[in-house]
């Protein structure tokens, strides 16, 4: 039984990086898990899948209360060619003006304490799961 | 929790906010209160500027774990323990 992903660095990275042998609609993984610290790091980089379509990933780990403090996720359609040697990192490709794809929806941790919808769903996510799952979940539906 | 790993992981994360606190002028406590009571929305629509303040927030709430860890330990050995017991560790 593998451990709990957020219960220790180690464990998230073989959480990350077993990604693609648990999902096989994922085509190929970027993310990568750099440590900050021995309570604290982050994920970032992509996730392809069919069609073109790709996750970018960015999260915020704190290993002390295990969870995940911060997040940005968002889904798009690339129209660039991504699996060639000089294409765009996830430091390119992600910035949300890029202009070189279609979104089709983000969701990021960004505190939105007069929107309750925005409020009430980060409280759910941001406590129970780690959201790379839920949406590679989505996709995978 | 080893008190020492604690220690390092909080000057780290200190490190990282001072960064922040110089590029945007405000202390990290105070941009935490102004972003939990939604002052800071209209920075979501700011491509350039989002991103940071996740990671920003993100940090700063690890940071504020980590403080109430470190003083949950400090209020359970006293201080001069806490000492020796890292010197005994730096001198092994």
């Amino acid at each position: 039984m593998p451990d709990e992903p957020l219960s220790s660095p180690r464990a998230y990275g073989l959480y990350v990086y077993g990604l693609s042998e648990r999902h096989p609609s994922i085509q190929r993984s970027t993310l990568v898990y750099i440590p900050s610290g021995a309570l604290f790091g982050r994920v970032e980089g992509m996730v392809f899948f069919e069609g073109q379509v790709v996750l970018c990933v960015q999260e915020y780990l704190n290993f002390e209360l295990g969870v995940i403090e911060g997040y940005g996720y968002e889904v798009s359609h690339t129209q660039v060619p991504l699996d060639v040697p000089d294409a765009p990192g996830a430091g390119e490709y992600c910035h949300a003006s890029y202009p070189h794809k279609e979104k089709f929806y983000w969701y990021d941790s960004f505190p939105h304490p007069s929107d309750l919808a925005l409020a009430s769903t980060d409280l759910i996510i941001n406590t129970f799961l780690p959201i790379s799952s839920v949406t590679a979940s989505l996709l995978l539906a | 929790m080893r008190m020492k790993e604690l220690i390092e992981d909080m000057g780290r994360l200190e490190m990282e906010l001072h960064k922040f606190e110089t590029r945007f002028g405000v202390k990290s406590a105070d941009f935490y209160e102004a972003m939990t009571r939604g002052e800071l929305e209209e920075f979501d629509a700011l491509d350039e500027y989002r991103i940071e303040f996740i990671e920003w927030l993100a940090l700063y709430k690890t940071w504020l774990s980590l403080n109430v860890k470190y003083h949950q330990l400090v209020a359970r050995e006293p201080v001069a323990l806490q000492i020796k017991v890292n010197l005994e560790l730096s001198y092994a």
